[in-house]
């Protein structure tokens, strides 16, 4: 299982790095506006092929650019109902504070689990690079982190079941 | 051979220009104000800030004879300047459009330049001695989407267009009352009707034309494109067809020529190159890699900030430079010196705030395979 | 006041997209004949384990200009065909270094796709995505993101 994750990080990073070349574009159905292109999807001209890469059926990456801005959304393995919950609610807890998160878009894309939109202000205040190490280790951590959840929610479990059943002795 | 013009800026720098001595520069630093920098004795200094315009500059270009700049911006205006004793003193360009006008370039006989914007024209502007005000004629011809660079053939009379609907052109653009009648034919056109497009080149993948540009005979036209490929045309070989190299690298912002043959190119991989035309093909000359000498960058901050935010990364080993001397998309290339037709000096900025002069004769020896022909 | 004004949903049109000067994605596509890759050759070229010769001929005439899905989802169906057939990397190295830097966006493209459709081939198509992007850097993921003829 894990002998897939490398080459899929690997080929996330490239298309990544590739979708990154982003610049500074004012719009061109509103005067004096600037946008996000991706989001606002009024110019087909300014909008970029998006592009999937898959681990296997459930976890992708979906990568969509324009000439401004990318949206990378994430969907995460969920392999049972506790992992689909610890999930959505990992995913909540965050984007709640997409603010401090800085390129976390408040709600994912239809299908996902979790979206990213980085901006060319974004590329202009950060490196690049670092960017794109962000995203690949949210994306390493977030399985470990996901699976640590679920085994503390299960020993938690026991133990409260553990408690109750006590007074039954 | 590639040093380093330090400014102390804090910001990443969407534009810049030299006046004719190269003793001036005027920068833009993604903001609404355009710097002029003046260098005595060797260190830099802030001379004056021009602030007339109301958003972002995008443009900035400085007639070396005439001793004018003009800039544009997202505010859909453009300005000339000129000095008036020792302060610059803006007028305002009238050009009629309604969306930001993104590009400008004086004319070799800087009598005229051109405006590229968003609104599907190009504005080439003249000033109307009648009513004392720089006005605009519009070309409007198959134009689609956002003019993103322009650059004038050395005859005045034929502007070289590029933008985001993916295509290069050449349109007619002589002005009688202000060039006076047409002397100078080229090649690529045999009557030239004002406002006419005359040559219309697409990129073969759909790729934004980024920077485009003549050669110093005006013979052959080169542009960079989003799909990281190089594309030339000469007019003097016969058909004229279009010359294209796919690159490995992600897509250049910039390009200049260096030489009757040769252009230097940069974008969001840092690093220039130079790439050069021998008949029907585009090769690449050499990558100019210096190694760099350990600098701290402006941006750094900005990512220190980011980093401590980021909870997950926290543990990482922090390794922020990258191998090169600009640490981020490089988006502006100007030629700072030359002899003849052979390009000695050019000087780029990027996002990253840097501002690099490569000494192209003493890179010309560090290379051996780099011949500057 | 006219009776007819109640009906407001006019002003909800956007005029903006009939303007005939808009960029428009139909003139960028010229239309053309649908080119398409021969398929019992290439399976009889598969079937006698020159998956090689099979991948250059596969990539050589890609239906980029149809605007017939079904011919273009026959074509991935055929590119996954000869991509499984590689026994090993190696294999796959000496094929990748075979082809032209057209035939590397081509192939490019098809991986994306396939990613997109196939999801269960995934781990083949990563071993792929690898060894072209070795030889075609970033230059030619860009090219598969700007392209608007998709496969």
């Amino acid at each position: 299982m894990t002998s897939t994750l490398k080459p899929y990080l690997n080929a996330v990073r490239a298309t990544l790095q590739a979708s990154l070349c982003i610049q500074n574009f004012d719009s061109r159905v509103v005067e004096r506006h600037n946008k996000p292109e991706v989001e606002v999807r009024k110019s087909k001209e300014l909008l970029l092929t998006p592009v999937v890469i898959s681990r296997n059926e459930n976890e992708r990456v979906l990568i969509e650019g324009s000439v401004n801005s990318i949206r990378i959304s994430i969907a995460i393995k969920k392999a049972d109902d506790l992992e689909r919950i610890l999930c959505h609610k990992f995913m909540r807890f965050m984007m709640m504070r997409a603010d401090s998160f800085v390129i976390l878009r408040r709600k994912p894309i239809k299908d996902y689990d979790i979206s990213f939109l980085i901006t060319n202000t974004h590329s202009e205040l950060m490196y690049r690079q670092k960017l794109v190490d962000f995203i690949i280790s949210f994306m390493e951590d977030i399985d470990k982190e996901i699976s640590e959840m679920k085994l503390s929610v299960n020993s938690r479990g026991r133990t409260c079941a553990e408690e109750f059943f006590k007074q039954f002795y | 051979m590639a040093d380093l013009l330090n400014l102390s800026l804090n910001s990443s720098i969407s534009c810049h220009a030299w006046n004719r001595d190269r003793t001036q520069l005027a920068i833009s630093l993604n903001s609404k104000e355009v710097y002029i920098y003046s260098k005595s004795d060797n260190t830099w200094q802030l001379a004056q800030t021009l602030t007339e315009h109301s958003a972002r500059v995008l443009s900035i270009d400085w007639a070396p004879q005439s001793n004018r700049i003009v800039t544009c911006g997202s505010d859909k205006n453009a300005y000339v300047w000129s000095l008036d004793g020792r302060v610059w003193k803006p007028e305002l360009v009238v050009l009629r459009v309604q969306r930001a006008a993104t590009c400008v370039k004086w004319s070799p006989n800087e009598k005229k330049f051109a405006v590229g914007c968003g609104s599907r024209c190009i504005c080439v502007c003249y000033f109307e001695p009648l009513q004392q005000f720089w006005v605009a004629k519009h070309i409007k011809k198959q134009l689609r989407s956002t003019t993103l660079c322009l650059d004038w053939h050395p005859n005045n009379a034929l502007l070289a267009a590029g933008g985001s609907d993916f295509k290069c052109r050449i349109f007619g653009a002589h002005i009688p009352d202000v060039d006076g009648p047409l002397t100078e034919t080229s090649r690529w056109a045999t009557s030239i009707k004002a406002a006419d497009c005359i040559h219309e080149f697409s990129t073969n993948n759909s790729g934004w034309v980024y920077s485009c540009g003549f050669n110093f005979d005006g013979n052959i036209l080169a542009f960079v494109s989003h799909d990281s490929t190089i594309y030339m045309v000469d007019c003097t070989r016969n058909p004229q067809e279009l010359v294209s190299q796919r690159t490995p690298f992600l897509p250049f912002l910039s390009m200049k020529f260096i030489s009757n043959t040769s252009i230097i190119v940069a974008g969001h991989d840092c690093v220039p190159l130079v790439y050069g035309l021998s008949g029907n093909k585009i090769s690449l000359l050499e990558k100019l890699d210096v190694s760099p000498t350990k600098q701290k960058s402006s941006v750094a901050t900005a990512k220190d900030l980011f980093g401590n935010r980021e909870r997950i990364n926290m543990d990482q080993s922090v390794n922020t430079t990258i191998n090169s001397i600009h640490q981020n998309s490089i988006n502006d290339v100007k030629i700072l010196n030359q002899s003849g037709t052979k390009v000695t000096q050019v000087s780029t900025t990027g996002l990253d705030g840097n501002i690099v002069i490569w000494d192209l004769e003493a890179l010309e020896k560090r290379f051996g395979n780099l011949r500057i022909r | 006041m006219a009776k007819n004004t109640s009906l407001s949903g006019f002003r909800k049109i956007d005029i903006d997209i009939y303007n005939p000067e808009n960029y428009n994605e139909d003139d960028v596509q010229n239309i053309q004949e649908d080119l398409m890759p021969n398929e019992s050759e290439i399976v009889s070229l598969i079937n006698s384990k020159r998956s090689n010769e099979a991948l250059s001929l596969v990539l050589k005439n890609p239906p980029l200009n149809s605007k017939n899905q079904q011919v273009k989802d026959a074509v991935l169906n055929l590119v996954m065909r000869v991509l499984r057939s590689f026994p090993n990397s190696l294999e796959i190295d000496n094929a990748v270094k075979s082809l032209s830097d057209e035939a590397l966006d081509v192939l490019m493209k098809y991986i994306y796709r396939g990613f997109e459709k196939e999801p269960r081939d995934s781990a083949q198509l990563l071993t792929w995505h690898e060894k072209v992007y070795a030889i075609g850097g970033n230059g030619c993921i860009v090219r598969v993101l700007t392209d608007r003829k998709r496969v």
